[in-house]
C-alpha cells in the first residue's frame, strides 16, 4: 500500500454515507471505507490479493454513476460522494446471497466451516432467514485425493480466493477455474485430482477459503467448530523465520497458520504448516536412557547425570577437558546454545563446542566476515525488485519453499528471469530461462570464470579490481570444460545474462556453501565485481540457511568446528545437543564416533545418533520452550512456548544444572552474558551487519587448485 | 394481533413435518418463559397435545420441510387454518439436512435405507397405501405456502425462539435476531 | 509504396476491374462478348453448394472454349442469403439465384454464347410474378444503402489490388500524408459514428481518450468475436472484404498513436481467419502495414488472436484477458481499457462493423456520413435478417429505417400469409419488439426506450406461431451456457430464470413465478459484473413487458397460445380422419395410443401422454389434432 513515507501520497476527500472521509490516491473505495471504519460486506475480497469484483456484495452507489460499482475494485477519487448502505443495496446484496445459498450445498449444520464461514456470516448480517429461489443443488465431487487438503466443490462459491492465493502468493498456479457458467469449478492443473497435481501443499488455499469448500484434513478433525485461541510464533523448520499463528489444546498442537510476516510475506509452507505439526505431536523421549551391556535402560535424571559426570571427570577426559566436545544443532534457540557454551566453558572447562551441521555454517561466516555480526546479505524482499535470479547450489522448493514462492512470483510476473547452476534438476528448473549443470564442487571455478568473462568482454566495468582479474579462473584453461562440465559458451551466456540484468540477485544454498569459503567468495566477487549491491549497501546475495538458527549460530563467531572437520582422535566424550534436529551426518561419521568413551545425545525423540550413543537425554521440542531465533534477514524473533513440558522432560537449563551438580559444581545460566560478542539482541530488531568487502578476493593457487582437484 | 388486555388467549398450533423434533425440543428449552407464554397462548394442537384435527388458530408453527405427501397435506391444512404461519428451524425454512437427499435419486435413497443398509437382511422398501409417498425433492415450506415469519437454526436456539414469539405475539414482525439466530 | 504510387496502382487496378463495374447490355458480335461471372462465396452460399457450381461453370466455359472471354470471380457475401448460390453476370447485371451445377450448361450456352439470359434462374417475388433480372430492381437490394458492405460481394477478398481498385487504402494514404492524427479523430467525430458492437459508444470519444492517454505503448483491438446467435455481418465483412478492416485499424492506430493491433476472431470462423491472414500478408508486402507505412513515419503491425468461441469474450475486458492468454473473464471497470488494457497499457477496442465504416468516413468526410441516418444515430447499420421473413440475409440500411420497411419492403413480409408477432433485435442482450412498434425508427436510443437494443444487429422476425415465453427461454438458455461463472447474479441468476421459464413452459408455473422473474431480472440487471450479465434479462423482461398475456395464458389457462410448449398441448386423434394405420401407436414412446375395441381407430390415453408430439409428426392423414 502507498503509505505516507512514499514520495507522493496525495490526500483525497470523499463523502461516504454523508460522512467526510479522507483517503490517499491509489486506494480503492473499500480501502478508504476500511480506514474510516465503514463496514462494506465482501466475500471475494481478501487482504493481500488483487481484487476481482466478483461476488458483487461490495456494490456501492456513487453519485453521478448510472451503474453500481464494486468498492473493492473502484479507485477512490477526490470529491466522490458514495453511499454504502441504502435499502436498495442491502436488498440487492441479500438477493445475491440467496442466489449463492440456492446454488450449491450450503447446509450449515454439516459443514466444517460453520461458525467461521464468511458466507454464513453475510447471511446473518443481511438477516437472511430463507432462500426465495429454488435450490439448484447439483451433485459435485469431493476431491479427497490430497494428503492434507480436501476440496468439496459442493460448498464452493467460486470467489477465486484460493486461485489467487495459489497464484499471487505461492506462485504455484496449481488452482484455477475451469468450465463456464453454473458448471464453473475450481480445478487443479488441467483437471487432475488435487493429490496428483503440482500442488506444493502449503495450505494457503485453505486459509483464504471463506466457506468450507477447502479444508485442512489434519487439523479440521481435531479442531472441529470450537473456538481455539491462536498464539503468534515463528516457524523453526528452516532459516527463513516465517511468522506463524498456532492453535493448541492441552498437550497437542492443533493447527499452524500463516502469521502474515513482515515485508508482505503472506505465506508459510508445507513444512511450516504440516511437518512442524508432526514434529510437535510425534512420540517423544520422556526419560533419560543409559546403554548398559548393549541394552537400553530408562533411568532417572540423577542416574543419567551421574553417569555423564563420571565419564567427563574420569579417564583421559578427566585429565584433559579439551577431550570433551560438544556438537550443538543450529536449530536450537539462542538461549540453549548460549547455555551449552557457558556450561562447557564454566563447568566442563572445554572450549570445544562445534556445530552439528555442515561446513556451510562456518564457510559463509568466514567469507562474509561475520564475526558476531550478520553478513551484509540480501533479504527476501530484495528478490521482489530483482530482474534476474541466479540460484546456485540450491533446490529452493526443498530448502525453503517460501523463498521458492518469492522466485515463482517474480518469474510468473515476468519481472525477472530465473537462472540455475545445479548439477541436478530442481523443482524450479521448469521456470529457468537458462540452467547450467556444473560438476559438483566446481561452482567457484565457473563463477570466477564468469566474472573474468564479464570483465574481459567489457560487459561490466571492472569494479576497482582489474588487476585481480588475472587471478580468476580462465575459460581458456585447456582443462576448463573437462574440470567443470561447463562449456565456454555456457559461461559466456551466463556472463551476458548477469551483465544484461540491472538488479541480479544470487541465491546460494548449501550445494555451494558446503564447498567452502572459496566457493562463497566467488559469489561475493561477482557481486563486488559487477557492483551488485542493495540500496543500503548489502550484497545482492541471498543465502538460504538450512536450520532455524543458522544465522544465530554464526553470531557466536569463529573459529569453530562442524561435523565436517571434527577431530575424532582428540575426543573421548562427545555431547550432542540436537533437539528436534536430525543432522545429515557425513558418510561413516557416526561409525567413527562409536568407539569413543562416551557419546551422549540430547534430543526430543529417538533418532539415528542415538544408535551409537551411550546415553540419551530428552529435550523439549520446538513447541515446548520459548526461544530466540535469528532469521535469514538477521531479524531477532521469538518462538512462543506453545505446550507444557511433559512429565519427565526437564527445561534445558535444569538438564545442564543436573549434570553440573553431579560434577559437584553449580550452574547458573546467564544467557545475556553469553550471547555472541555481547550483542544485545532485542526481539524484532536486526543484529548489526558487517561491512561488505570493497575488493575482489583472489586465490593465488587457484589454477593449481583446480588441477589438483581435477 | 395480540391483545393482552382481553382475557381471550391466542390459539397456537405446532406441527412436526420432515424434521428431527429438535426444533420442538429447543422450543421447550425456553424454560421459565414457558410460564410466561402460557399466560398469553393456548397450544391447541401439537405433537405434545393429543388432538387429531387442527382447529382454527391464530399462530401456526411448522417444524420440518416437505419430504412426503403427508407433510404437504398437513402444511396446507395448517396454512388454511392459521392466521399467521411461522417456519421454525432450518428444515422448514432452508431445507437443511433432509434436503441433502435431493442430491440423489429418490429410489436410490429408499434402497439405501431399506435394502442396502449394512444391518439389513432381505430388506424391502415399505409399500402400503397407508404410507405417504415421498415427494421427488425435499423442499422448504415456503415453496408451497405463504410463510409469515421465519426462525432459522438447526435447531433455533431457545432465545431466538422466545424473542421471535414475543415479537409475533405483540403484533410485530419476527426478524432475524442478530448475534442470536444462526443456521447451525 | 508512396501515396502517389498507390494512386497509380489504383488507376491500373480499377482498369482491370472495369468490366465488373459496368452495368450495360453486351452483344456477341460474331464472337461471344466478354463477361464476368461474380459467384458469391459467402458462408450461406458455400454451405448450399457454391463450390460445385463454380466447378461446373468452369468446366462448361472450358468446354465451350470461353475461358478467356468469360471471367470468373469468387466474391464475398452478396447478402441475399436465402437466394444462394448466387451468380451475377456483368456487365449485363443479371442475377441468377439458387444456381445448381446442372444449370451451368444453360447459363454458358444460352447466356454466354447466345446472349439469352436464363429467365428460369432469375428472381421472382412470387412464383407467378414476372422475373426481375436486374438485382438493382429487386427490393431486397434496391432499398439498401451500402457503406460497410460497399465492396463486399463485388471484389475478390483474396486480392488486395481489387480492394485498392475500389479506392481501398486511399483513406490511409490521405491520413498519413495530409492529416494530423487529431484531424482524423475530428473527421470521425464529425461523422457521429457510434460503436456497432452493441453499446453504441461514440467511436471518436474512445479514440480521443486513447490519443490523449500518456505513454507510447498503446494498442488497437478489433473485436471480431461475433457471438450473437444469428448475427454474421462481421463474419461477412472479414470474409468478403478483410482489407477494409485492416485499413481502418491502421487509421485508428494513426489517430491514436497505437503501434500494435490485435484482431480477436473466433475459431469458428476459419475462412475469415484465412482471408485475414492472406490480407495481412498482402498489406505488409504492399507497405500498407508494418514499418513506415506508405513512406511516412507511421508504423503499425497487426496480429490475429483466435478465440475459443466463448460468448463472453466479446466483452472487452474478457476479450483482453483472452488476448493475453488468460481465462476470458470480465473485470469491473474502471479502469477502462483506454486507461489500462493490454499489458495494463491504454487500449481501444472497436467492433468489425465500426472499423468497416471508417475508411469511407475518412475518404468522403464525416459530414457526408453524418447526413445518413438520424441525428443521434448516424450512418448505416447492417442487420442480419432472419426468422419468419421471406427474404433473409444481410441488410444495410440507414439508421432510423423502420422495422416495417426492413421486414415488409426489404424482407418481403411474412411467409405463408401469417401475422407478424414480434421482432427480436440484439440477440441474447436484446429484446422483443411487438407489432405496435413496427413503425419505430430503428436506432440506438429508440430501441433502448422500448427495452431492446440495436446490439450487433441480429434481427429475428417471428410470426404468430412463435411462443414468446419459449423465445425468452431460448435466449436465457444461451446465457446460462455462456455466463463466464465469475459473478453469482449471472452465474446463478440466469439458471434460476431459465428454470422458472421452463416451469412456466411446462405448465407448472404459478403467479408467484412472474414476481420471481421480475425479481431475478432486476438482480441481474443491477448487480451483474459485465454487460453480458446486465443485459441477459432483456429478452425475458421485454417479453414480460410486451407479451405478459402470453405468460398468463401459460400459467392461469395452462395454454400455449402459439401451440409451441408441448407440455401444454393436448393431442387428440380425430376419428373422422383416422385410417387406423397404427403408425402413431407404433411411434408412441410411452404406449399411450391404443386401438379402440372393435374399430380400426386409435385413441390417446391422456394420462400416459408425455406431449412429445411424435404422433402429430408421423400421421400422414393429419388426424392428430393439437389443442
Amino acid at each position: 500500500m502507498a503509505e505516507t513515507n512514499t514520495q507522493e501520497a496525495v490526500q483525497i476527500n470523499l463523502t461516504i454515507n454523508g460522512k467526510q472521509c479522507t483517503g490517499t490516491r491509489g486506494q480503492t473505495i473499500l480501502d478508504v471505507c476500511k480506514a474510516n471504519d465503514i463496514h462494506v460486506p465482501t466475500l471475494c475480497h481478501c487482504e493481500g490479493l488483487k481484487p476481482v469484483g466478483g461476488c458483487r456484495l461490495c456494490i456501492v452507489e456513487i453519485e453521478g454513476q448510472r451503474r453500481l460499482n464494486t468498492a473493492c475494485t473502484t479507485p477512490a477519487t477526490d470529491g466522490m460522494v458514495i453511499q454504502t448502505e441504502t435499502p436498495r443495496l442491502h436488498d440487492l446484496r441479500k438477493r445475491t446471497l440467496e442466489l449463492l445459498f440456492a446454488e450449491r450445498n450450503h447446509i450449515c449444520p454439516f459443514c466444517p466451516a460453520s461458525g467461521s464461514c464468511e458466507l454464513q456470516q453475510s447471511g446473518y448480517d443481511h438477516g437472511m432467514t430463507h432462500v426465495r429461489y429454488g435450490y439448484l443443488l447439483p451433485r459435485l465431487e469431493i476431491d479427497n485425493s490430497h494428503p492434507y487438503v480436501a476440496l468439496d466443490h459442493n460448498r464452493c462459491i467460486l470467489c477465486s480466493r484460493c486461485v489467487r492465493a495459489c497464484d499471487q502468493w505461492v506462485g504455484a498456479h496449481t488452482l484455477d477455474l475451469c468450465s463456464r457458467g453454473s458448471l464453473t469449478q475450481i480445478a487443479a492443473d488441467n483437471g487432475v485430482p488435487l493429490g496428483e497435481s503440482s500442488c506444493v501443499s502449503c495450505g494457503m488455499c485453505i486459509e483464504v477459503c471463506p466457506t468450507g469448500a477447502l479444508f485442512d484434513k489434519i487439523s479440521n478433525r481435531v479442531i472441529g467448530r470450537q473456538e481455539v485461541p491462536s498464539t503468534a510464533s515463528v516457524c523453526t523448520t528452516c532459516g527463513l523465520g516465517c511468522w506463524t499463528s498456532v492453535k493448541t489444546r492441552g498437550r497437542s498442537l492443533l493447527q499452524i497458520s500463516s502469521g502474515k510476516g513482515p515485508d508482505n510475506n503472506q505465506i508459510i509452507c508445507k513444512r511450516g504448516r504440516y511437518e512442524a505439526l508432526k514434529v510437535a505431536n510425534r512420540p517423544a523421549l520422556k526419560q533419560p536412557r543409559l546403554k548398559k551391556a548393549g541394552e537400553w535402560a530408562d533411568v532417572e535424571w540423577d542416574a543419567f547425570a551421574e553417569e555423564l559426570a563420571k565419564r567427563i571427570t574420569s579417564g583421559k577426559a578427566g585429565a584433559d577437558r579439551s577431550r570433551v566436545a560438544a556438537l550443538v544443532s543450529p536449530s536450537l534457540p539462542l538461549e540453549t546454545i548460549a547455555m551449552v557454551r557457558q556450561f562447557f566453558k564454566d563447568v566442563i572447562g572445554s572450549e570445544r563446542i562445534g556445530w552439528a551441521d555442515g561446513p556451510e555454517l562456518t564457510s559463509v561466516a568466514r567469507a562474509f566476515g561475520m564475526n558476531g555480526k550478520s553478513g551484509p546479505l540480501a533479504r527476501m524482499s530484495d528478490l521482489e525488485d530483482s530482474d534476474l535470479v541466479v540460484a546456485i547450489g540450491v533446490d529452493l522448493q526443498q530448502a525453503a519453499p517460501v523463498a521458492a514462492s518469492a522466485v515463482r512470483r517474480v518469474v510468473n510476473a515476468r519481472t525477472a528471469q530465473y537462472v540455475e547452476l545445479n548439477p541436478r534438476l530442481t523443482d524450479l528448473s521448469v521456470l529457468s530461462s537458462y540452467r547450467i549443470a556444473t560438476k559438483p564442487g566446481r561452482d567457484s571455478v565457473v563463477l570466477g570464470a564468469t566474472l573474468r568473462t564479464m570483465v574481459q568482454r567489457n560487459l561490466i566495468q571492472a569494479n576497482g579490481a582489474a588487476g585481480a582479474i588475472d587471478d580468476l579462473p580462465d575459460t581458456a584453461e585447456p582443462m576448463f570444460e573437462a574440470a567443470t562440465g561447463v562449456a565456454v559458451e555456457q559461461v559466456v551466456r551466463l556472463a551476458s545474462l548477469i551483465a544484461g540484468a540491472r538488479r541480479p540477485i544470487f541465491v546460494i544454498g548449501s550445494g555451494l556453501t558446503a564447498q567452502g569459503e572459496e566457493a562463497v567468495e566467488s559469489v561475493i566477487n561477482l557481486a563486488v565485481g559487477g557492483n551488485y549491491f542493495t540500496e543500503d549497501g548489502r550484497y545482492r546475495i541471498l543465502e538460504i540457511p538450512r536450520k532455524a538458527n543458522t544465522a544465530g549460530a554464526r553470531l557466536f563467531g569463529h573459529p569453530e568446528f562442524t561435523m565436517a572437520n571434527f577431530d575424532f582422535a582428540k575426543t573421548d566424550v562427545l555431547l550432542m545437543f540436537l533437539g528436534d534436529d536430525e543432522p545429515i551426518w557425513p558418510d561413516g561419521w557416526l561409525e567413527k564416533a562409536r568407539p569413543m568413551v562416551h557419546v551422549s545425545v540430547f534430543a526430543s525423540h529417538t533418532q539415528p545418533a542415538c544408535e551409537i550413543a551411550h546415553s540419551v537425554a530428552p529435550l523439549a521440542t520446538w513447541a515446548q520452550r520459548e526461544g530466540t531465533f535469528v532469521s535469514l534477514e538477521g531479524r531477532v524473533q521469538k518462538a512462543a512456548k506453545l505446550l507444557d513440558l511433559p512429565v519427565g522432560v526437564q527445561p534445558d537449563a535444569e538438564v545442564l544444572a543436573a549434570i553440573a551438580k553431579a560434577m559437584g559444581k553449580s550452574f547458573k545460566p546467564d544467557v545475556e552474558a553469553n550471547l555472541p560478542g555481547g550483542v544485545k539482541v532485542a526481539e524484532g530488531q536486526f543484529v548489526p551487519t558487517a561491512e561488505p568487502a570493497g575488493q575482489i578476493v583472489t586465490c593465488k593457487s587457484k589454477a593449481q587448485g583446480a588441477k589438483s582437484r581435477g | 394481533m395480540a391483545n393482552t388486555q382481553s382475557n381471550e388467549k391466542l390459539k397456537v398450533a405446532t406441527v412436526w413435518l420432515g424434521g428431527c423434533a429438535g426444533c420442538h425440543m429447543s422450543f421447550l428449552d425456553i424454560d421459565e418463559n414457558l410460564l410466561e407464554l402460557a399466560k398469553l397462548v393456548d397450544i391447541v394442537h401439537s405433537p405434545i397435545v393429543d388432538t387429531k384435527e387442527i382447529p382454527p388458530v391464530d399462530v401456526g408453527i411448522v417444524e420440518g420441510g416437505i419430504c412426503n405427501e403427508h407433510n404437504l397435506h398437513v402444511l396446507k391444512d395448517l396454512r388454511s387454518k392459521a392466521k399467521v404461519l411461522v417456519s421454525l428451524g432450518d428444515c422448514a425454512g432452508l431445507g437443511c439436512v433432509p434436503m441433502m437427499r435431493n442430491l440423489f435419486d429418490t429410489q436410490d435413497v429408499l434402497d439405501r435405507a431399506y435394502v442396502a443398509g449394512e444391518s439389513t437382511a432381505l430388506g424391502q422398501v415399505p409399500e402400503d397405501e397407508e404410507l405417504p409417498r415421498l415427494t421427488d425433492k425435499v423442499r422448504p415450506i415456503h415453496e408451497y405456502v405463504k410463510v409469515d415469519a421465519y426462525i432459522p437454526g438447526c435447531p433455533p436456539n431457545a432465545e431466538s425462539i422466545w424473542k421471535s414469539l414475543q415479537a409475533l405475539l405483540s403484533g410485530k414482525p419476527a426478524e432475524f435476531v442478530k448475534n442470536v439466530s444462526h443456521y447451525d | 509504396m508512396t501515396p502517389t504510387e498507390l494512386e497509380q496502382l489504383q488507376k491500373r487496378a480499377a482498369e482491370a476491374l472495369s468490366l465488373r463495374l459496368q452495368k450495360r447490355q453486351v452483344k456477341s458480335n460474331g464472337k461471344p462478348a466478354e463477361r464476368v461471372l461474380l459467384i458469391c462465396a459467402g458462408g450461406a452460399c458455400i454451405s448450399c453448394g457454391e463450390a460445385p457450381v463454380w466447378e461446373a461453370l468452369e468446366k462448361e466455359l472450358v468446354r465451350n472454349n470461353l475461358h478467356d472471354t468469360v471471367h470468373m470471380v469468387q466474391t464475398g457475401c452478396m447478402s441475399a442469403c436465402d437466394m444462394g448460390p448466387l451468380v451475377i453476370v456483368r456487365p449485363d447485371n443479371i442475377l441468377y439465384q439458387h444456381v445448381k451445377p446442372e444449370d451451368a450448361a444453360r447459363i454458358v450456352q444460352q447466356h454466354m454464347l447466345r446472349d439469352e439470359p436464363v429467365t428460369e434462374l432469375m428472381y421472382r417475388p412470387h412464383p407467378e410474378a414476372d422475373p426481375i433480372p436486374n438485382p438493382d430492381e429487386i427490393p431486397f437490394f434496391s432499398k439498401q444503402v451500402k457503406i460497410v458492405l460497399e465492396t463486399c460481394g463485388i471484389i475478390d477478398p483474396e486480392n488486395i489490388e481489387e480492394y485498392i481498385a475500389m479506392e481501398g487504402y486511399a483513406a490511409l494514404a490521405k491520413a498519413v500524408s495530409a492529416m494530423t492524427p487529431q484531424q482524423v479523430i475530428d473527421e470521425v467525430k464529425a461523422s457521429g459514428i457510434r460503436g456497432r458492437g452493441g453499446a453504441g459508444f461514440p467511436t471518436a470519444i474512445k479514440w480521443q481518450m486513447l490519443h490523449n492517454a500518456p505513454g507510447s505503448e498503446k494498442y488497437i483491438i478489433c473485436n471480431a468475436d461475433e457471438g450473437d446467435p444469428g448475427a454474421f455481418m462481421d463474419r461477412s465483412v472479414l470474409e468478403g472484404d478483410p482489407h477494409r478492416v485492416l485499413e481502418a485499424m491502421a487509421l485508428a492506430a494513426y489517430a491514436t498513436g497505437a503501434s500494435k493491433g490485435f484482431i480477436y476472431v473466433r475459431a469458428e470462423y476459419p475462412l475469415a481467419i484465412r482471408r485475414l491472414q492472406i490480407a495481412l500478408e498482402q498489406a505488409r508486402r504492399y507497405g500498407l502495414l508494418g514499418r513506415r507505412i506508405l513512406g511516412s513515419d507511421f508504423s503499425f503491425g497487426i496480429e490475429i488472436r483466435v478465440g475459443a468461441g466463448a460468448f463472453v469474450c466479446g466483452e472487452e475486458t474478457a476479450l483482453m484477458a483472452s488476448v493475453q492468454g488468460r481465462r476470458g473473464m470480465p473485470r469491473p471497470r474502471p479502469p477502462f481499457p483506454t486507461d489500462s488494457g493490454i499489458h495494463d497499457k491504454p487500449t481501444s477496442i472497436n467492433n468489425v462493423e465500426t472499423f468497416a465504416s471508417i475508411p469511407a468516413i475518412v475518404r468522403r468526410g464525416g459530414k457526408w456520413y453524418a447526413g445518413i441516418g438520424t441525428e443521434k444515430s448516424t450512418g448505416t447499420k447492417v442487420f442480419a435478417l432472419a426468422g419468419n421473413v421471406n427474404a433473409t440475409g444481410l441488410v444495410e440500411v440507414p439508421m432510423g429505417t423502420t422495422l416495417r420497411e426492413i421486414i415488409f419492403e426489404i424482407g418481403g413480409g411474412i411467409p405463408g400469409g401469417k401475422k407478424f408477432k414480434a421482432a427480436q433485435t440484439g440477440g441474447p442482450s436484446g429484446g422483443c419488439i411487438p407489432a405496435e412498434h413496427l413503425d419505430l425508427p430503428l436506432d440506438f436510443d429508440s430501441l433502448q426506450q422500448i427495452g431492446s437494443i440495436v446490439g450487433s444487429g441480429g434481427l429475428v422476425v417471428m410470426d404468430e406461431d412463435s411462443c414468446m415465453v419459449d423465445v425468452a427461454k431460448f435466449f436465457m438458455d444461451f446465457c446460462v451456457d455462456e455466463s463466464c461463472g465469475k459473478c453469482p447474479p449471472c452465474r446463478v441468476g440466469t439458471k434460476q430464470i431459465y428454470k422458472t421459464l421452463q416451469k412456466i413452459c411446462d405448465g407448472k408455473g404459478s403467479e408467484d413465478d412472474l414476481a420471481i422473474l421480475d425479481d431475478l431480472c432486476d438482480v441481474l440487471r443491477s448487480s451483474s459484473l459485465c454487460g453480458l450479465g446486465q443485459t441477459s434479462p432483456n429478452p425475458t423482461m421485454s417479453t414480460l413487458r410486451h407479451f405478459r398475456d402470453e405468460y398468463e395464458a401459460h400459467i392461469k389457462g395452462h395454454k400455449c397460445p402459439a401451440k409451441v410448449c408441448k407440455q401444454l398441448l393436448t393431442y387428440i386423434i380425430n376419428l373422422e380422419k383416422c385410417t387406423g394405420c397404427s403408425l402413431c401407436a407404433r411411434n408412441c414412446p410411452t404406449d399411450a395410443i391404443s386401438r379402440i375395441d372393435g374399430q380400426r381407430k386409435y385413441v390417446i390415453d391422456q394420462d400416459k401422454c408425455i406431449h412429445c408430439g411424435k404422433c402429430h409428426e408421423v400421421c400422414r392423414f393429419a388426424a392428430v389434432a393439437i389443442e
